[in-house]
């Protein structure tokens, strides 16, 4: 036992019941051992503690390890971003103007530069959290935050190859966040690795993996997807058959449009105008079901057959209608307003406009229902110039972006980065609100002034800036709102400009 | 010197100065900007009638401003201070309009003063009561001795009745005696025995841990009994861990040491209401380390003029003691500037054959300062468990604090090879303050 055990041990018990007695050897150590008078039993053991213990501390030298070192990282070929965009970064990760961190990135490594090193671990943790990043931060970790994330499971997403064992042992939520991401690299692996489980993954899980098929969705998965509309779990059929239907030439449309296609008639009605004749469906039957036709309508008021047609319309691609008829969109739309069924079929064409992403019916049908309201999601589809036309006439009509105003939600939901025509218009409106009621309704504009200062044009910053300044004068009145609005635009418009350089 | 924007928002307070100080960073928030060889200053439109004075002495730095904030450097100074990191263009009045001439000589005179008071000092104008004085000193003494008796009763008690009772003791069994050591008198004592209160509940091996700590305090209490039999430094260094201040006009008086000193990093550590902040310096030439030790009490600033990366040219007075370390400033000479590089230990074995030397000379020396040239930093450990090393050439390695949270920027900034970290050692672990990697300098929460 060494000498300082057996000091501790003693020292545990106490000196009282049984006194500290070392035999110490005949070196310096143990000359200043002896010294230490028997006598005092608590002065002995505290003594030689004392001297031991800093014996110790001074004399042992810290240990070697001969094991090899981690591969070290390769040299990045990228520069790294400047200081003071490092600390854009940096205050972005904090939490401050953190909706801005997209563009930082997206223009970082536009420039062809990466994050400063530093950074690296709470930009990494930040794609952990919020997977929506993980493509934009990916391009600015160079080979140093690839390097690093390579160490820590938690950051597994950015690493080159992904470890099939956590497939395998890892837990819920790690192989969901897998499966995604191996979708996204080798979709065709993914499927393979699901198909080998999917007897075994619980219900819950089967219904929360499938919908990752999303990513790299194609027609190799078709056959997976169509044996999964027989499953027992509602959530699970549901999904595969939305799957299907995001499909170009899955069976499933095609059964639907063979459906669909002998209940619709293109005709010229008495008064030679064109015309829709819709025989509606008489049963909602098994395979109906299977391909995912819901039997019972959502919301009262529409007629269960009617609401057959419009689901099952909501899935064909839009596209077919002009090549079936022979007619243009415009006189489809026209025809369905001359029909009995017409809220079904505009209806029905509106999903599938939103589905198919097709910009030319969304802006037909937009230009039709957009006074009935809630439309939001037909705008999503259209052509960014279309989207900005389209707002930038309502603004004229009526500056106000009160929240009882329509131009209010397209700005909300205008999600992509504006022109200089309408962030002008934008510009023109907050001067509008500057004149007339000072941004009195400080919980209209909370939040909502991010939104703007994230997409308004660059090149407008500086002169929405200096006018708003003046328009809101003195700054002691200013609405916190607009406070915060033009710190948010500053900083845009400081980091944007320290990326340029 | 050119100053980095990190540096700048180093001196920031807190999180929500170094936000707003960058909010400030825009010509748009300025009038009347402008800057010569020794300050910046500018006027800045806040929620009040007239503008705020802000401006700086860049030669420390050091900051001014006509605003309310109790933040120190407020919002504002910094502001200014990363504007004209930034862009300095903005900056065109060269002329100092007279609150800011006023303010530069202002301060001058009052390093001069201090000079002065140092020579009237020296020429035998005592102004305080002498024998007043000695009588306070004596109660003082007393007090110590009697709540160092009593603290060497308690702590034999522990000695007899054995470490293992002490772990069923409530937690008063700690409070108490450091109340009674605050009365005596004896803060230094006092802050021992509160830092081992948390010992008998940190797991595997405590006993070991709080032995220690208890003998070191025994030591203590011996030397204090034998007084004037020990040598005179060792009595200094017993005296300053007691908790007996130095008398810093008294220092001021001794000569200095004059260098280049590398500010190698700081560190804040808070306890009750008292925030200690220690800086740790490094002379170019002589090799040395000084700590410059401030106390801010509650709302109270803390030294702004120190900046992390940094070299400042100036004249350092040791305090007394067996292994000087602690020091104030005596006077500085120019400005700021950067360093031409870095130095410190080459090998592990060489940092700790140093501190070998330092515990010897000092046995109650608490934290080490230890620049490293040339260690990799490790990760050993899976998911939930893992513990962080540096490792130096010769394959030696330390272990760093289990609290340090910043092992994973370590390990991005060297990415798997050799950089020269800068840490407090503790005889145990290492706490990284700062790295020196790819010719930049980076600092750790």
């Amino acid at each position: 036992m060494s000498l300082w055990n057996e000091i501790t041990n003693t020292a545990l018990i106490g000196c009282e019941r049984k006194p500290l007695s070392l035999n110490p050897q005949a070196d310096k150590l143990g000359g200043l051992l002896t010294q230490l008078g028997q006598s005092d039993r608590e002065g002995a053991l505290l003594g030689a503690a004392a001297v031991v213990s800093l014996y110790g501390r001074a004399g042992s030298l810290p240990s070697k390890d001969t094991r090899p070192l981690p591969e070290p990282c390769q040299p990045d070929d990228a520069p790294r971003c400047s200081g003071l965009s490092g600390i854009h970064l940096a205050t972005m990760l904090r939490g401050e103007y953190q909706q801005l961190a997209p563009e930082w990135l997206s223009k970082v490594a536009a420039a062809g530069r990466r994050a400063p090193e530093e950074l690296l671990p709470p930009l990494l943790e930040l794609g952990r959290i919020q997977e929506d990043l993980r493509e934009a931060i990916l391009t600015v970790l160079g080979a140093r935050g690839r390097w690093l994330a390579a160490q820590n499971p938690d950051w597994d997403y950015a690493v080159g190859g992904l470890d099939e064992r956590l497939w395998e042992t890892g837990s819920r939520e790690r192989r969901l966040s897998f499966l995604a991401e191996m979708r996204r690299r080798d979709a065709a692996r993914a499927r393979e690795l699901l198909m080998s489980s999917w007897a075994q993954e619980s219900p819950k899980d089967r219904a929360d993996l499938l919908p990752l098929f999303g990513y790299g969705l194609s027609l190799d998965d078709e056959s997976f997807l169509e044996s999964a509309l027989d499953d027992r779990r509602k959530e699970v059929r549901r999904a595969a058959a939305d799957l299907l239907t995001r499909l170009p030439e899955s069976a499933l449309r095609q059964r639907t449009l063979e459906r669909v296609r002998p209940l619709l008639t293109f005709k010229l009605n008495r008064l030679r105008r064109k015309t829709i004749e819709v025989t509606l469906p008489e049963a909602c039957d098994k395979a109906m079901q299977r391909d995912g036709v819901e039997p019972k309508p959502y919301s009262h008021g529409v007629g269960e057959k009617a609401w057959w047609l419009q689901q099952m319309l909501g899935v064909i691609p839009p596209g077919v209608w002009p090549r079936e008829s022979g007619w243009t969109i415009r006189e489809l739309i026209e025809g369905a307003e001359r029909c009995d069924w017409k809220s079904a079929l505009i209806e029905g064409w509106s999903q599938a406009a939103r589905l198919h992403r097709d910009g030319e019916w969304a802006d037909a049908l937009l230009a039709e229902t957009y006074k009935q309201g809630q439309v939001e999601y037909l705008f999503q589809v259209l052509p960014p110039a279309r989207q900005e036309a389209f707002i930038i006439e309502l603004l004229k009509k009526d500056p106000s972006l009160h929240t009882s105003k329509p131009a209010r939600s397209y700005v909300a939901t205008c999600w992509r980065q504006w022109g200089e025509q309408l962030s002008r218009a934008v510009m023109n409106s907050l001067l509008h609100h500057a004149a007339t009621d000072r941004f009195k309704d400080g919980w209209m504009w909370s939040g909502f002034t991010d939104y703007i200062g994230c997409r308004l044009d660059p090149a407008l910053i500086p002169e929405t800036i200096s006018r708003l300044t003046d328009a809101t004068k003195p700054p002691a009145e200013r609405a916190p709102a607009i406070e915060q609005f033009l710190n948010f635009i500053q900083f845009r418009h400081e980091m944007l400009k320290e990326i340029r350089q | 010197m050119n100053w980095t924007a990190e540096q700048i928002l180093a001196l920031a307070p807190d999180a929500p100065s170094a936000k707003a100080g960058q909010g400030l960073a825009t010509a748009r928030k300025w009038q009347a900007l402008g800057a010569d060889e020794q300050a910046a200053w500018g006027l800045c439109q806040g929620s009040g009638k007239d503008p705020y004075q802000t401006q700086i002495d860049l030669t420390e730095p050091a900051f001014r401003c006509s605003c309310p904030s109790r933040k120190f450097p407020c919002k504002h100074g910094l502001g200014l201070f990363l504007l004209l990191a930034t862009q300095p263009a903005a900056f065109k009045e060269k002329r100092p309009p007279d609150w800011v001439v006023e303010w530069v000589a202002s301060r001058a005179k009052r390093a001069q003063q201090r000079v002065e008071k140092q020579v009237k000092v020296e020429a035998g104008e005592k102004t305080v009561d002498a024998a007043a004085q000695a009588k306070r000193a004596a109660s003082r003494d007393a007090k110590v001795t009697t709540g160092l008796q009593e603290l060497e009763v308690w702590l034999r008690d522990i000695a007899r009745g054995g470490l293992a009772a002490v772990q069923s003791q409530p937690p008063n069994f700690w409070e108490r005696t450091v109340a009674r050591l605050v009365d005596a008198q004896a803060p230094g004592v006092a802050r021992l025995v509160r830092e081992m209160a948390g010992i008998p509940a940190s797991g595997e091996g405590w006993e070991g841990r709080l032995l220690e700590r208890l003998s070191r305090l025994y030591l203590l209490i011996e030397g204090f009994k034998r007084g004037a039999d020990l040598p005179e430094a060792v009595q200094t260094d017993i005296r300053a861990l007691i908790g007996w201040t130095q008398n810093q006009e008294e220092l001021l008086r001794l000569d200095g040491m004059r260098d280049r000193w590398l500010v190698l990093g700081q560190r804040v550590e808070e306890e009750d209401r008292l925030r200690a902040h220690r800086i740790w310096l490094w002379g170019e030439r002589s090799g040395r380390a000084a700590l410059i030790l401030h106390f801010a009490h509650g709302q109270q600033p803390l030294d702004a003029s120190f900046v992390t990366g940094a070299v400042i040219d100036a004249e350092l007075v040791y305090f007394p003691g067996a292994y000087p370390l602690r020091a104030i400033v005596k006077q500085r000479h120019g400005p700021t500037s950067s360093p031409d590089g870095i130095s410190g230990y080459p090998k592990i074995a060489d940092a700790h054959e140093a501190f070998t030397g330092a515990i010897a000379a000092n046995p109650w020396l608490e934290k080490f300062p230890m620049p490293l040239l040339n260690v990799t930093p490790l990760r050993h450990g899976h998911e939930h468990s893992e513990m962080w090393f540096v490792r130096d050439a010769e394959g030696r390695v330390l272990r760093l604090a289990p609290r340090f949270e910043s092992g994973w920027t370590m390990l991005a900034l060297s990415g798997g090879r050799e950089i020269d970290i800068f840490g407090e050692w503790d005889g145990d672990h290492l706490w990284p303050l700062s790295a020196f990697a790819e010719n930049r300098f980076a600092k750790f929460r």
